[in-house]
């Protein structure tokens, strides 16, 4: 592997977290993810990866899950505000 | 303060790229999605944020209403049809090999319109509520039945604007049908594959049909010039031409678009070119490879802009929503409402791809014909699941605002519509569209700049294409 790197699952936020690392092979088809030990395990075997990209792409990941429950009701309302 | 929908990519070049619903974006690093994730924003951050448009104060009614705009503005709005893709013959004077609506012989009968179905055509055109009208003429080779061409043409006259467009592989230019290329609201649209070598190997295949091809290609363009004439070449992606020749057979010409296109897995080709059903990364690569050197060659010569059609579309789907009226890549996108294909037999389908499904035997698409009309109970199903909105993996996509839906090119390489999108050659392909354009404008090189100004037709080259927060 060219890079691997490992994130603790937290209980407070597991679902999320669970949920981020998910969807992550499907937006980025470079990167495998694994769960072991109460961690996520991120590696990829792409040339020039390092475990500075994987370290963004998690963020990425968590970050837009974070979002995504709100970002689904701010955009129901304004859908529904639309609708009209 | 209320944040937009905002969803983040980390991209190749190492920004973190944040795109709300609205298609508005900025790249960043990682500390402000830390800072985002600790409710520990700055009022610095806050600022930002409100002043780019990504956040709203729970008083700014203005700033409410302007969201929900440009969230109209991403939306695709059908309504009147407008857009005929008509097919008078499914006959052809040539037997291309990736052909994709499996054309037939020169002279098997039973595959022109015949008088009922042009009746119905033209009472069709009468009904349309639309002062525009825009009719693209496919086959088969139409410029077989000019009679019929000019029939539907003739009928035409009442609407306020008209474009009509002759899909033709020029192999017939003869009095007759340069008196329908003279209007100038025709245009014509042609296909070449790169070098004479490359279009009669998967073209022509004599040389006596290369030459007159060629000569007939180069004497529409005298005399119409090049803007008459749009080309675009079909590319076996397992065997793709040389960068430099496929852009000077173009440039060469006097076009300065070329739509490159790899073989559309319909028609003959699934069974002659069975690797066009997924394109691969050596595709992408090559595409990307394509799209650079025009960037070069437009910054070495300034005297013209060439562009690759599809890579501009989609940057302008990134800075101009409702700039494009490109079918296949809009949200939602509904079927058989604002355009339709009729085809040989008077059959309508909601797009050509439908079309060359139901002719390869692997799904009848039809939603209806031209006589009893096409506002039928598979159009509605169909269109109960055209929208990229709801889609969770969609939701989470930072292109989703400029991204589209496909459900026949998903039907087609899956036979179905509910394949988790992620997997689609669709979002794949456009996944990689989409980090290969945010790389390009996020690119400080003066030469990407240019060209991307000029794709998206701007006067003048910003000093930034993209907002940064660091």
């Amino acid at each position: 592997m060219a890079a691997t790197i490992c994130f603790a699952i937290p209980e407070e936020s597991s679902a999320i977290v669970l949920s981020a690392a998910r969807w992550i092979p499907g937006f980025y088809p470079h990167v495998m993810v694994d769960q072991a030990d109460g961690e996520i395990v991120l590696s990829t075997a792409k040339a020039g990866a390092d475990a500075k990209s994987l370290e963004r792409i998690w963020v990425a990941a968590l970050a837009t899950e974070r979002l995504a429950h709100a970002g689904r009701v701010r955009r129901a309302q304004a859908f529904a505000t639309l609708a009209q | 303060m209320t944040f937009l929908p905002l969803r983040v990519r980390a991209t190749r070049s190492g920004d973190m790229l944040c795109v709300n619903d609205t298609g508005s974006f900025f790249a960043t690093t990682t500390r402000l999605l830390d800072r985002l994730g600790d409710n520990q924003l700055t009022p610095s951050d806050l600022a930002f944020l409100k002043a780019e448009g990504h956040a709203i104060d729970p008083q700014d009614r203005l700033g409410d209403v302007a969201y929900l705009y440009n969230l109209a503005e991403r939306a695709t709005f059908a309504e009147q049809l407008d857009y005929l893709i008509l097919v008078p013959t499914l006959r052809c004077n040539l037997s291309c090999s990736y052909c994709q609506v499996s054309r037939a012989g020169l002279n098997q009968p039973g595959f022109d319109w015949d008088d009922a179905t042009l009746t119905a055509v033209l009472e069709m055109l009468d009904t349309l509520p639309s002062p525009r009208i825009k009719i693209e003429f496919q086959g088969g080779e139409p410029t077989l039945r000019p009679d019929l061409i000019r029939a539907v043409i003739e009928r035409c006259e009442r609407f306020e604007e008209r474009q009509f467009v002759i899909c033709t592989n020029l192999q017939r230019v003869d009095d007759e049908i340069l008196a329908l290329f003279e209007r100038p609201d025709l245009y014509i649209s042609t296909s070449l594959d790169g070098d004479a070598l490359t279009h009669q190997r998967n073209r022509t295949a004599t040389d006596s049909n290369t030459d007159l091809f060629l000569h007939n290609l180069k004497a529409v363009i005298d005399r119409y010039g090049p803007h008459k004439i749009s080309a675009l070449p079909t590319i076996d992606p397992t065997a793709p031409p040389d960068i430099d020749t496929l852009i000077d057979s173009y440039a060469g010409l006097g076009f300065d678009s070329i739509f490159l296109r790899p073989i559309n897995f319909q028609g003959f080709a699934r069974k002659r070119h069975s690797a066009s059903r997924e394109q691969d990364a050596a595709w992408r690569a090559y595409h990307e490879r394509f799209v650079r050197r025009i960037i070069e060659r437009n910054w070495r010569d300034r005297s013209t802009v060439l562009e690759e059609t599809y890579t501009s579309i989609c940057l302008r789907r990134i800075f101009q929503p409702g700039a494009e009226r490109h079918v296949d890549l809009r949200n939602p996108n509904p079927l058989g409402i604002d355009y339709v294909v009729i085809d040989h037999d008077g059959t309508v389908y909601p797009t050509d791809e439908a079309r060359m499904l139901s002719r390869s035997g692997v799904i009848d698409l039809s939603i209806g014909d031209v006589i009893s009309g096409w506002q039928s109970e598979q159009r509605d199903l169909l269109n109960a699941h055209a929208s990229n909105f709801d889609d969770p993996a969609c939701q989470r996509c930072t292109y989703q605002p400029y991204c589209g839906r496909d459900l026949v090119d998903d039907i087609s390489r899956y036979g179905r519509i509910d394949m988790p999108r992620l997997e689609t050659e669709f979002c794949r392909r456009h996944l990689h569209l989409f980090d290969f354009l945010f790389e390009l404008i996020y690119d400080n090189d003066p030469a990407t700049r240019y060209s991307l100004s000029r794709w998206l037709r701007l006067d003048s080259n910003p000093e930034r294409l993209g907002a940064r927060y660091t």
